[in-house]
């Protein structure tokens, strides 16, 4: 968490040396709060504030990686409670289980599906995250055979569930250099646990009975020096998981407790049998901060709206969202099908686009951007205006498609129409509804 | 070292709003923490559902949520009485869809007709909504309002543009008002501010922060919701803390997403629309939801056991019908009830050892059951458990009805219509009683006096004390603030109808 100019101040040496680039102290410390500038820059500072500066300079909810290369799952690193004060940055991640009891169908299963439902929406691909391998059988074997069957299925991103040393090893020896997440040192494996992902350089989560014994744990490992965890706080009953992440985000951001500024990891499927239950509780623990959410199966039913939630979620507030610029053909539209046009923010393509689907009239719809503004203000900010409306059309290549020359654009900037015709002299601009709401009547009853 | 989770300071309590219909009440609001925060404070009345009711019928709804009401299809007064006893709604919100302009623009008059239907069917409070069209809802809404003077129902959407019109209407008849404004903070706080200035009592009124559903602007309702309960709570922000009331039903079975059939990818299109319905409501309870519009029985039966899951309270017990079980017995079983909270079990064990009904609660009873399912926690009520169900019912019908027994002449099918009616009716009709006549009850003193005749006549004589009061009588001193006296000269009657805007009415120096 960040620390003050003047908290930093009274850590410097206070000698106005120059040196670093800054003329005092006080302005070196006031750069150094706003990120501008590298401690590193003066030459003078003690090894303790050095080290007290750095501490505190972390960030107050640890990032964990799991997986190596490009294709890596981050969690953790969040800043704030509430999304409107600033982004959520890392996605919930969503794991699918597998254990080493069942069938090969099973697991062949869930593995396909991992890979094959993926959703595209505004430029982004959707997709699970995880896999999580557990021991459930009790058998080295089985759980080393199921973890290879995993490996080779081509799943990068893994978590070996064991809370008996010897399998993890094992596991480890076919997956130990993916980087996995080892689950979980308890009270009672904790040393030997430890040593296990210090030696493979590999995150660890740390499984307590309530906060109290996680936040006990954390700090022996820590002390050991290995500070890639995550944080399971034992409990599977949902008011209590639900407390227990308020408690940790708050006390990690708030309190400032570094034995809990650490991502969590949550079992929806250990919280319910029934599917629909357990898609409801993940939508909640991507709600409430859990870092990872473990699901028992994914099928598209489930996975596909959870992960819409949670592509809206962790949004960055500020900015809208965009679609891209172009030609979008709907309900199979042919050359004399009418032409709407409208701006880029995604909430105005999908509302559109969706009621001109439902309307079942066949329509191309003309995506311009502008900078993920909706209708009226990018009218407003002159980014739908008529001359970019027209260069838009020239270029679009609509011309090729239809053999009319009608176009209709939103009621709300039905004043562009005059404009628009002495920009486009071949055209015909025709008044849509103010509202998407009313498109499907307009679109019907225009003929 | 003891973990105490680090203390948010809140100052705030939401309001508590009652919805009534008779004898039935639903309190929402009253929370004192962030939702479901139960470590920090109360949730005092967990969030509710009202089932969405359509006037119409809806043709191009998705055939996941046609089919439970495929046979009240076009019957909104049977499809509110299905959603009411089958599906446990909570409240019942009328959707008065048909009245819009650009739809079937359907007439005040027929709207009027289906609330008086509905109203007369269900036993749980109305919310009756409008269109969004601002100039049809004001017509509409205020016949409605009018119509259902003595039965408080709740009316919305009541947007700036005529929040007057159907604000006025509300505040003749005592009816709730459902404000709404589009996805913003200020503009939901400038509203209730309008709202309170016409004089809508802070307990008559809900906000509708306006809803988009999963990849339809959720985030947006989730951060607005989220700052206005912030407000309310950490902020002593008064205007904002209202229940939330949010209107998602149609929001997610829109979307082209609810709509495409089954795919390999998408998955299955009935679950798919439920679970979209589901977490959108999740989203929106954990943003401060109070009252949820919900639309589909399969995800109002999953957010009803999240609630209560959530809150730590018992799940409701709900009757599956036999059909839906793995392993029915059709001579035995005519229901299971699965998913039993703990608490249920013990009853159980009671009611097998009684060999008889036995109440577990108020308005409930339990009778013999078979363990059938013991590790899903299922039971079979046998055929006997239900006669004596019915028998019981019908004894407990008969003992509220005294004075109905005495119409035994009219067919039986009609007197018990007719009891059912009554006993909707009986409070609502107190609550709108005629003033009564108390002039007589004046002390006055009579003068004797001659007249211009000279006949002797009795006048009443003066009605004050003389020289009473001492000093002249300040309205103003009964109000605290200038916010208070411009609002008591703003809903004044008779200031409704002067041009003159509020104020005295004689101004001392020409305008």
């Amino acid at each position: 968490m960040g620390l003050t100019g003047i908290q930093i101040f009274k850590l410097l040496p206070k000698t106005n040396c120059g040196e670093c680039g800054s003329p005092t102290c006080l302005a070196f410390a006031m750069k150094l709060s706003a990120g501008q500038v590298e401690l590193e820059l003066c030459p003078y500072v003690s090894e303790e504030s050095k080290a007290k500066l750095v501490e505190a300079s972390a960030p107050p909810i640890r990032l964990v990686t799991i997986g190596t290369g490009d294709d890596v799952f981050k969690c953790g690193g969040e800043t704030v409670q509430y999304r409107h004060e600033k982004t959520f940055v890392n996605p919930t991640g969503i794991g699918v289980l597998i254990t080493d009891t069942m069938s090969d169908e099973e697991v062949d299963g869930r593995v396909r599906r991992l890979k094959e439902l993926e959703y595209e929406r505004v430029g982004m691909v959707l997709k699970a995250d995880l896999v999580v391998v557990k021991d459930a059988s009790g058998d080295e074997e089985a759980f080393v055979k199921v973890i290879g069957k995993v490996k080779s299925s081509g799943a990068r991103k893994i978590i070996l569930m064991s809370e008996e040393v010897s399998r993890i090893r094992a596991g480890l020896k076919v997956v130990g250099d993916l980087r996995p997440l080892l689950y979980a040192a308890t009270k009672t494996n904790l040393a030997e646990m430890a040593n296990l992902a210090k030696e493979h350089d590999v995150p660890l989560a740390v499984k307590g009975d309530g906060l109290d014994e996680v936040a006990e744990l954390t700090t022996v490992l820590t002390e050991k020096g290995i500070k890639d965890l995550v944080i399971d706080s034992g409990s599977r009953i949902l008011p209590s998981v639900f407390t227990d992440q308020v408690g940790i985000r708050r006390a990690a951001l708030v309190g400032g407790l570094r034995a809990l500024g650490f991502p969590t990891i949550t079992f929806p499927c250990e919280m319910t049998q029934d599917p629909v239950e357990e898609g409801v509780i993940a939508s909640t623990m991507i709600l409430k901060y859990a870092g990872i959410a473990v699901l028992s199966d994914i099928q598209g039913e489930v996975l596909f709206p959870l992960l819409v939630q949670r592509m809206n979620i962790f949004t960055d507030p500020q900015r809208p969202m965009a679609t891209s610029e172009g030609i979008y053909e709907i309900n199979n539209p042919d050359e004399n099908s009418p032409i709407l046009i409208t701006t880029n923010f995604s909430l105005t393509y999908f509302i559109v686009a969706g009621e001109i689907e439902t309307s079942q009239v066949p329509s191309w719809l003309l995506i311009k951007d502008t900078d993920g503004l909706s209708v009226l203000t990018a009218w407003a900010a002159g980014k739908f205006s008529a001359d970019g409306i027209a260069a838009f059309i020239k270029q679009s290549g609509i011309h090729d498609k239809v053999t009319h020359r009608k176009l209709i654009i939103p009621g709300y900037v039905a004043v562009l129409s005059g404009d628009l015709e002495e920009e486009l002299p071949e055209w015909q601009i025709e008044i849509g509804p103010k509202e998407a709401s009313h498109l499907p009547a307009y679109l019907r009853n225009r003929g | 070292m003891t973990f105490k989770i680090p203390t948010q300071a809140y100052t705030g309590t939401i309001r508590p709003v009652t919805l009534e219909r008779g004898k039935r009440r639903v309190t929402v609001g009253g929370e004192t923490a962030y939702p479901f925060y139960g470590f920090e404070g109360e949730m005092p009345n967990a969030p509710k559902i009202a089932i969405q009711v359509p006037d119409f019928r809806p043709d191009d709804w998705p055939d996941a949520c046609l089919k439970p009401y495929e046979d009240v299809l076009g019957d909104p007064a049977a499809w509110a009485r299905k959603a009411q006893d089958e599906y446990h709604a909570d409240l019942i919100l009328l959707w008065l869809k048909s009245t819009d302009p650009n739809g079937l623009d359907r007439s005040a008059e027929e709207a009027v007709k289906t609330v008086k239907a509905v109203l007369d069917t269900i036993r749980i409070p109305l919310i009756v909504w409008g269109t969004d069209s601002a100039e049809k809802d004001t017509e509409v809404l205020r016949a409605v309002a009018m119509t259902c003077a003595g039965t408080r129902i709740c009316l919305g959407p009541v947007q700036e543009a005529n929040h007057k019109q159907i604000g006025a209407q509300a505040l003749a008849y005592n009816h709730i008002v459902v404000a709404t404004s589009p996805i913003d903070v200020n503009l939901a706080k400038q509203l209730n501010i309008l709202l309170g200035n016409l004089g809508i009592a802070a307990d008559n009124l809900m906000i509708d922060p306006t809803v988009g559903g999963i990849g339809y602007g959720i985030e947006y309702t989730y951060s607005v919701m989220e700052r206005i309960r912030q407000a309310a709570l950490s902020q002593q922000d008064d205007k904002l803390a209202y229940p939330l009331l949010c209107n998602l039903a149609d929001e997610v079975w829109k979307t082209k997403e609810a709509r495409i059939s089954d795919d390999a990818i998408m998955g299955r299109a009935g679950e798919r629309g439920v679970l979209l319905e589901a977490i959108t409501a999740t989203t929106l309870l954990t943003a401060g939801a109070d009252i949820l519009v919900m639309r589909h029985p399969r995800a109002i039966q999953v957010v009803r056991n999240f609630i209560a899951d959530i809150t730590g309270t018992a799940r409701p017990v709900e009757i599956v019908t036999a059909e839906e079980d793995s392993t029915p017995e059709p001579e035995a079983g005519v229901a299971v009830v699965s998913d039993l909270p703990p608490t249920m079990k013990l009853d159980i064990d009671i009611a097998a050892m009684m060999g008889g009904p036995v109440l577990v609660g108020p308005e409930h009873m339990l009778a013999v059951v078979r363990i059938t399912q013991a590790e899903k926690g299922g039971i079979t009520i046998s055929p006997q458990a239900v006669e004596m169900f019915g028998s019981f019912l019908e004894a407990k019908e008969e003992a509220r009805k005294p004075v109905e027994k005495e119409e035994a002449a009219s067919s039986s099918e009609k007197r018990e219509q007719k009891g059912k009616r009554e006993e909707d009716q009986e409070p609502i009709e107190k609550t709108w009683e005629v003033p009564d006549d108390t002039v007589g009850e004046l002390s006055v003193t009579f003068e004797a006096k001659k007249d211009f005749s000279g006949n002797e006549v009795r006048v009443v004589g003066a009605g004050y004390e003389a020289g009473k009061p001492a000093e002249k009588v300040d309205w103003r001193r009964n109000f605290k603030n200038k916010d208070e006296m411009v609002q008591y000269l703003k809903t004044g009657l008779r200031y409704w109808y002067s041009t003159q805007g509020y104020g005295s009415e004689k101004r001392k120096k020409p305008a």
